[in-house]
């Protein structure tokens, strides 16, 4: 493999070179498999090894990835390992209880000195040859420490790799690269919405057990798209058949509008490559009962917390409504109470639908492990939380009605982009709703208002096209 | 060691139970939800049905029968064997030292259904837009090393199996595999038997399938 991308005499952190990145061993020049003209997207960028090997560097190891909720680990010592990128990390809370973040890499010979899913242990003993690293990845022993190495041994400047920690929401973000812009910088604007569904209590939200965890033969960045992209489209096709199911006596037009009608919203863009989805909520026509009027954007005959307490957020119980007020501006719950965030993606490989979180971590360039948590909020009664569990269940995740389709698609449209004329062909961006939003809406970004196009996903590509070049949008 | 169940050179999945260290690996298994693990001994538990006995028999021509209609893609009949009170769960397993268990996770599940949610999937994959089984993935359920229990109930009976499910679709020359062992609580029907409870506990921490549209 011969990559024009780091010469040996220039830098080799990729966003001190200047000029248009990476140039690919045939002469094409990555960000050209990004049209920006024509906004198209080159199949190649699936299946080509060299792509791949570029985004370990350019995505994975500079960009804010999640990998853990706190309240997977919430006691001293508690542990969960992960990866990022293709990279094992062990997940710890200190002593202080603070979150750690180690490459669960012994420095001694390369070793993984934590072999578990998770577990509570003080400290991490390489099996190797015995080196100990404490909760913080330092290097507390070496076993004969005196006989071995007698005095060169230099523990400070061998602790486990450490990687920059921080959360949102209670979601453990990591980064490995010390110049990136903090995690509340990398979110901007779109944590308003973020704030929407995972941040709007005071008590937050948990987790509910271990993620669930699948292996799908497709490049990470097929899924990663989508739900970014919020793909509002999709639904309609796809996942037809929820349609049908929930609908059983329903003839085929009646489906087809109901399908429809699903996809009128607001998709919301960031500059910064993030995405979702908003959708008028379900509750409207419950709303409209309550009202009579169809949207509220008159907010003087009922208030929004009253509105949100007849009508509640999902997997809100009714009466936590008015909590939301202790943690979202008046903007947030009129926002939610008119545009409920349904589906999307934070840049470059997280993916969620309401309480539903995913990851799409690869493993090479034509595989991705999918790890789906569920969140319930911390607060609402354990039957309501088990409510919520097992209606997620149903539709994403492993088995989830929703997603077993997509894993139909995904897999198919890699073996596609492995073909020598199917890597030239180009996935299609060209349906834009523009910047177009509810008078007096208070969140940034950009919001796309009406029926779900290619906005959002668009972003994405920019996002990916701005990191894969060696900047940052 | 005693007997243990695993591929030589590979850490055994299941704990090493002999008589000597059975009550220590039983007090570390702690999900009640998880009957029998605790006691895979070689003498016979309490209300253990003889192998080659005419309900033993009837169980296991139960469990052919039900993996045959799955595997010939006859969801709506199998739909038919599931209890109206059905639980039909399969836990999320982890890796984790061999004092703490099997790892099966307490509260996240692949499945967690009951009759109603179990409707809805087989409603929804018998219709024409469920594409992730349309072409129906190819599969084979091998049923083996079944031990059928008397409960307190007259017309009840748990069963314990390995199943071995291979899956494959399309083109594809590799099998899936999804190793697992099943608890079952089985009643009595005017044919054959109905599936009250069903606990699957797979193997695999990472899911080598694509995805459950599938049922095991």
């Amino acid at each position: 493999m011969t990559l024009i991308d780091r010469p040996a005499d220039r830098p080799s952190r990729p966003d001190q070179r200047d000029g248009d990145g990476p140039v690919l061993s045939d002469g094409t020049r990555l960000i050209d498999l990004v049209d920006v003209e024509r906004r198209e997207v080159s199949m190649r960028l699936f299946s080509d090894p060299e792509v791949y090997e570029l985004e370990l560097e350019h995505l994975f190891a500079r960009s804010w990835i999640m990998v853990a909720h706190e309240s997977e680990i919430p006691d001293v010592g508690d542990f969960v390992t992960r990866n990022v990128g293709e990279d094992p990390v062990i997940v710890a809370r200190g002593r202080e209880g603070d979150i750690h973040v180690s490459l669960n890499m012994c420095t001694h010979r390369g070793m993984q000195v934590c072999r578990t899913d998770d577990g509570t242990q003080p400290s991490f003993k390489c099996p190797y040859h015995g080196w100990v690293f404490g909760l913080d990845g330092n290097l507390v022993g070496t076993p004969f420490e005196r006989d071995m190495y007698g005095g060169v041994l230099d523990r400070p400047s061998l602790g486990l790799r450490q990687a920059r920690v921080a959360t949102y929401a209670g979601m453990v973000f990591v980064n490995w690269d010390d110049d990136a812009p903090p995690l509340e910088e990398f979110l901007g604007g779109y944590s308003w919405y973020l704030d929407l569904i995972y941040d709007r209590t005071p008590g937050g939200i948990e987790c509910v057990g271990s993620p669930q965890r699948w292996v799908m033969d497709a490049n990470w960045k097929i899924p990663s798209e989508q739900f970014n992209g919020a793909d509002g489209y999709h639904v309609a096709t796809l996942h037809r058949s929820l349609f049908e199911a929930m609908l059983p006596d329903a003839d085929v037009g009646e489906i087809t509008a109901a399908s429809r009608r699903g996809l009128f919203g607001m998709d919301i863009s960031s500059d910064l490559g993030h995405g979702m989805r908003t959708i008028a909520p379900a509750r409207r026509p419950v709303f409209r009962n309550v009202t009579g009027r169809d949207r509220f954007d008159e907010p003087e005959d009922l208030s929004t917390l009253e509105a949100l307490r007849l009508n509640p957020p999902t997997n809100l119980p009714a009466d936590m409504a008015d909590q939301v007020a202790a943690k979202l501006t008046d903007g947030q719950a009129r926002g939610l109470l008119m545009y409920e965030p349904a589906a999307g993606g934070l840049f470059p490989n997280l993916g969620f639908a309401s309480g539903n979180v995913h990851t799409h971590m690869p493993l090479g360039v034509g595989a991705f492990e999918m790890r789906s948590w569920i969140f319930v909020e911390k607060d609402a009664p354990a039957e309501f939380k088990e409510t919520v569990r097992k209606s997620l269940l149903q539709s994403f995740g492993t088995s989830g009605t929703i997603e077993q389709d997509d894993a139909e698609c995904w897999p198919a449209m890699q073996r596609n982009a492995r073909g020598v004329i199917g890597r030239r062909e180009k996935m299609r961006y060209q349906a834009f709703v523009g910047d177009r939003g509810p008078d007096g809406w208070e969140g940034g970004e950009h919001t796309h208002e009406g029926f779900s196009k290619d906005d959002s996903a668009w972003a994405w590509w920019l996002a990916y096209r701005e990191y894969m070049r060696g900047g940052r949008p | 060691m005693g007997l243990v169940v695993g591929v030589p050179g590979v850490h055994a999945r299941r704990p090493a139970v002999t008589a000597t260290d059975s009550a220590r690996t039983a007090a570390a298994v702690t999900d009640d939800d998880r009957p029998g693990f605790e006691g895979a001994v070689l003498e016979a538990r309490p209300g253990q049905v003889e192998s080659g006995s005419r309900l033993h028999n009837q169980v296991l021509d139960f469990l052919i029968a039900e993996a045959r209609l799955l595997d010939h893609n006859h969801y709506t009949r199998w739909l038919g064997l599931l209890a109206d009170d059905l639980r039909y769960r399969m836990p999320v397993r982890r890796t984790v030292r061999r004092r703490e268990g099997l790892g099966y996770d307490p509260t996240m599940t692949h499945f967690d259904d009951d009759h109603a949610s179990m409707s809805l999937r087989i409603r929804r994959l018998a219709g024409d837009n469920a594409w992730s089984e349309d072409p129906p993935s190819r599969t084979r359920r091998f049923v083996s090393n079944v031990q059928v229990f008397t409960t307190d109930a007259p017309d009840e009976v748990e069963v314990e199996s390995y199943l071995l499910l291979t899956r494959s679709a399309k083109d594809d020359t590799h099998f899936d595999l999804v190793p697992a062992e099943r608890h079952d609580l089985l009643r009595r029907a005017p044919v054959g038997f109905t599936i009250a409870r069903r606990t699957i506990y797979i193997d695999q921490t990472r899911v080598g399938t694509p995805n459950f549209a599938i049922f095991l």
